[in-house]
């Protein structure tokens, strides 16, 4: 079957060590390339995946973007008009969060805005809360019901189970 | 049951140990959700512009460029490379009362570059990031951004 390129990207977002590139690596099995050390920013990195089905297989691109301490001004670019174009071509957007991380909440109302401005323009994307099962059981279920608040789905990537595409990539 | 045992039921299904429920399945329940994004919409590319440049300030920096000669024996520039830079450049010119650090700008170029570069699918020949070290330092940024946008309007691309 013949891979298609698709013009709609997968954004995914988070603060610093919350487990962006980790995400990238689990659906990639890679890192981005240009990614040369530690301290190379993760603003702005860019990588691809390949998604097949029995009917269908395209290559999509990722871009991962960090929300930076003032997340206010980084919350503007992307509802301001000059990024509708970018906004349009997302087919979903991840947050990526650390249970317990104190930015967790703010953290999802961003994604809630982004959202609510994906509404604004037209926007048919998915979006979804990707985080990791923590030790501290009350920041892990605060995180959950915050989820649960905003009507965001979660997925816990240490959580282990088969879906209908074949599974485990 | 008793109201004690319903109620400690209850409570125990909305405990921290307990909340195995909310959860999805990792990441096959992730690609699952991938597979069933719309991947075939083509996006708004052909919208219409937002506009051309007319901050009077703008207009200043950019007469001090002059007229490069050499630039007129190359080809035209797509009309999607130059919108897409101008778009970059009015959302740093909506952000620049905010912008403070250097890095902030570097970090923003950067970003916003590969994205309208990855949205084009080539990458842009102006987008020569390197240089931006060396402007950020003279404060000449904004003369950066608008030597790359005049780039815009007479490069070829391979």
């Amino acid at each position: 079957m013949e891979t298609t390129k698709s013009k709609k990207k997968i954004l995914i977002v988070g603060r610093p060590k919350s487990g962006k590139l980790s995400l990238v690596k689990a659906l990639t099995s890679s890192l981005p390339p240009g990614l040369t050390d530690e301290s190379t920013p993760h603003s702005g990195l860019i990588h691809s995946i390949t998604l097949t089905t029995r009917y269908f297989s395209t290559e999509a691109g990722i871009w991962v973007d960090e929300i930076p301490e003032d997340s206010d001004l980084w919350l503007d670019e992307y509802l301001s008009e000059e990024a509708m174009p970018v906004l349009q071509s997302l087919a979903a957007i991840m947050l990526t969060v650390a249970p317990g991380q104190p930015s967790a909440e703010k953290d999802i109302k961003i994604l809630r805005k982004l959202n609510a401005r994906g509404d604004e323009v037209e926007w048919d994307a998915t979006t979804l809360v990707i985080g990791r099962k923590s030790p501290n059981s009350d920041a892990y279920s605060s995180l959950l019901s915050l989820c649960d608040e905003h009507t965001l789905e979660f997925i816990n990537l240490n959580d282990s189970g088969e879906n209908e595409f074949g599974g485990r990539k | 049951m008793t109201l004690a045992k319903m109620n400690s039921a209850v409570e125990n299904s909305f405990s921290t140990d307990n909340v195995d429920h909310l959860e999805q399945q990792g990441l096959p329940r992730l690609l699952e959700v991938l597979h069933t994004c719309d991947w075939t919409s083509s996006t708004n590319e052909d919208d219409e512009s937002i506009g051309s440049l007319q901050d009077c300030e703008l207009e200043f920096e950019l007469k001090a460029f002059g007229d490069d000669p050499q630039q007129e024996d190359k080809e035209i520039g797509s009309e999607h490379d130059v919108e897409y830079m101008e778009r970059m450049m009015a959302m740093l010119l909506n952000a620049r009362g905010s912008i403070t650090t250097a890095s902030y700008l570097a970090n923003f170029i950067q970003k916003w570059g590969r994205i309208w570069e990855s949205m084009r699918g080539k990458s842009l020949h102006v987008a020569q990031w390197k240089e931006l070290p060396r402007c950020l330092e003279t404060r000449n940024y904004w003369k950066f951004m608008l030597s790359r946008h005049e780039e815009l309007n007479h490069i070829s691309y391979n």
